[in-house]
């Protein structure tokens, strides 16, 4: 499959694509064909080596849409293959034709949500819910500061 | 969504001119404006509610400065760099976290629960998710490039 590489800690420009081996679906995982990858800031800093995740070589990419092509024994019934899913995974390996990913983290996606929407308000929109519902309860006719304003999900 | 009244910072003239367009009455520049005047002066001088901050380094004091007395500020990333030390006069009179998403997407419930919220919300019109680019699999260090420059806007898509 084709997938993008980082071989060394570094700047953004010596990211590659390369083909390289397609992974499997291990135990409790779902091999997904990615269709939209999601980027985000904190990828840079995975790729310079400021902000480590996964030690080179790796493939950048922590969240994506896409349809499953296997499933691990026990999946759930509608994780199968087939199935539109997002996922997240802090360890990256989303910016590829093809992710292994623990069901866990994958959701499957509605008729009615395309594939771009879902991958924006994974990170950006389950940042935004914990935020506003679990960290503080913001009521009506409260002020909340909020910074990237401009940034992955817009609309107040 | 909630009725809450947003202060929304931003980084550059251009992006303040979108998220007008997209519904903010008050916005703050931080490249041009003050972010704790600015919020006084939005709040009757008492500061925000609620702050969340994920730029870090470069602005914290000025999130917990902004936070009313009482208020929740929350750090939940360091664009700008991490954050070390704060003094502690500033965490005192609010409620400061730091917190991050693996706290809260800790396990297929949590995932399923949150992602059905925003897809209703998202059927309700109530989030639009603003797509600001789409790359080719081959242009993955263009696109990685674009979002660490700061310049770009909406959510970027790389599509393998």
């Amino acid at each position: 499959m084709r997938a993008a590489r980082v071989t060394a800690f570094g700047e953004i420009e010596g990211i590659s694509v390369a083909e390289i081996d397609q992974p499997e679906a291990g135990e409790g995982q779902l091999l997904v064909r990615v269709t939209a990858a999601g980027v985000n800031f904190a990828d840079a800093g995975m790729v310079r080596g400021t902000n480590r995740r996964r030690e080179p070589p790796f493939i950048p990419g922590v969240e994506a849409a896409g349809v499953v092509e296997a499933a691990s024994e026990g999946a759930p019934a509608d994780l199968q293959p087939g199935a539109r899913v997002v996922f997240w995974d802090p360890m990256p390996s989303a910016f590829a034709e093809y992710a292994a990913i623990d069901s866990w983290r994958c959701v499957p996606i509605p008729d009615d949500v395309p594939d771009e929407v879902a991958v924006a308000l994974m990170v950006q929109g389950a940042t935004a819910h914990y935020l506003t519902h679990d960290v503080s309860n913001l009521a009506a006719a409260q002020t909340c500061l909020v910074y990237s304003a401009a940034g992955g999900v817009g609309r107040t | 969504m909630l009725g809450a009244k947003p202060l929304a910072v931003v980084g550059s003239d251009s992006k303040a001119a979108l998220v007008r367009e997209l519904g903010a009455e008050v916005v703050i520049n931080r490249t041009t404006q003050d972010i704790v005047e600015a919020t006084l002066a939005a709040t009757r001088g008492a500061g925000a509610d609620a702050v969340y901050d994920a730029v870090g380094a470069a602005t914290i004091e000025s999130s917990l400065r902004a936070t009313r007395s009482g208020g929740t500020c929350v750090l939940y990333g360091g664009a700008s760099g991490a954050v070390t030390e704060i003094p502690s006069e500033l965490t005192e009179r609010v409620n400061y976290q730091r917190t991050g998403l693996a706290t809260y997407l800790a396990d297929a419930e949590a995932f399923r629960a949150r992602l059905g919220a925003l897809f209703e919300w998202y059927r309700l019109d109530q989030v639009v998710p603003r797509i600001g680019g789409t790359w080719p699999l081959e242009q993955t260090a263009d696109a990685l490039s674009a979002i660490a420059g700061g310049q770009t806007t909406g959510k970027l898509i790389i599509k393998p």
